[in-house]
């Protein structure tokens, strides 16, 4: 069982602009310890013998164009959570309780660029591709078939929409799914799945 | 629609998808929207696809699947916890044990539990407090 993917809100929009990388880990931390933290609040984490809820903690990054450093920030703010000296969690006797062994494995719940990307940005799937399996366990990639994440309405779309689109290949469907023709995602993939 | 067409294009996309094991697809399990009960019998014929494909699947169990608000499920999945728990929680895990029992051997390996339960500012449906993302996991 895997924690619902915490979005690593990278670009995203927000009162001052739009969110840099480093803040974008700071929130998926402050989210995930605060969840952890009522977790060991009811007694459940290792210190106490009892489990935590999950074997593997979920991490959504979306989009290229950060740095590799940025993914060893990420990564190391989400242990920051399970170690118990930079969590300042303190539960019974009065020691910290936060232990490494809770967070079990890390993984990339959905991963994936949109076609403007594909098109504008060079080797932002490789980029996005390396970084991320050299760290995680595991990785989804979002999504198969053409999907306007804004506007649902608008699938199944072309591969040269813009905007917030992802998908690996354009189809229709009436009572059978019908494969149009392939984004420059899907050979692009297809590379790196055979070249890892 | 899955169906073996759909299937085929996953499987040509490489070997390399079995970069460490055999390839796993996340299968949004949702409830017809209205009356929020998830049609177990069409999910089990696209997760049997995949199996006989050689496909692992993980079942994605979000606020969609159990809307809370809705007719079977009135409450909210930001009540208070009580106990590790509240109605919408309890209702929630009702319906995830009869799901699993009737996919179980359909080839889901493995769930995940809610989507981005942080990520929407200003909170949208499905932004959960951490404390009940916590109680949801448990």
């Amino acid at each position: 069982m895997y924690t619902g993917g915490l979005l690593w809100p990278f670009g995203q929009r927000n009162n001052d602009g739009t969110i840099s990388a480093p803040p974008a880990s700071d929130m998926v931390h402050a989210y995930l310890q605060a969840v952890y933290d009522f977790l060991l609040d009811n007694r459940i984490g290792r210190y106490y013998g009892t489990t935590t809820p999950w074997d593997a903690v979920n991490v959504h990054v979306h989009h290229c164009g950060w740095q590799d450093s940025d993914m060893d920030y990420l990564y190391a703010r989400i242990n920051a959570v399970f170690d118990p000296s930079q969590n300042p969690h303190i539960g019974r006797d009065d020691v910290p309780d936060a232990r490494p062994e809770d967070k079990k494995g890390t993984v990339i719940g959905e991963w994936g660029i949109t076609h403007d990307e594909q098109r504008n940005t060079p080797n932002c799937l490789a980029n996005a591709f390396t970084s991320l399996t050299k760290r995680f366990d595991a990785m989804w990639c979002f999504q198969h078939p053409n999907h306007n994440q804004d506007n649902p309405s608008l699938d199944p779309g072309h591969c040269s929409d813009s905007g917030s689109v992802f998908g690996l290949i354009e189809w229709n469907e009436s009572n059978v799914f019908v494969k149009g023709n392939a984004c420059p995602e899907w050979s692009a993939l297809q590379s790196l799945y055979g070249n890892p | 629609m899955v169906d073996q067409n759909s299937v085929n294009d996953l499987l040509l996309l490489g070997p390399g998808l079995q970069l460490g094991g055999p390839p796993n697809v996340r299968a949004d399990i949702r409830a017809t929207r209205g009356a929020n009960v998830v049609p177990t019998g069409a999910h089990a014929n696209a997760l049997q696809l995949y199996r006989s494909n050689g496909i692992l699947s993980t079942g994605l169990l979000t606020r969609n699947f159990d809307v809370g608000g809705s007719p079977n499920n009135p409450h909210s999945e930001n009540d208070n916890i009580i106990a590790m728990s509240n109605a919408y929680i309890d209702h929630f895990v009702g319906a995830v044990t009869s799901v699993i029992n009737q996919l179980v051997n359909n080839g889901v390996g493995s769930y995940i539990i809610w989507n981005e339960p942080h990520a929407a500012n200003p909170p949208t449906p499905g932004a959960l407090a951490p404390r009940n993302f916590a109680a949801l996991l448990y």
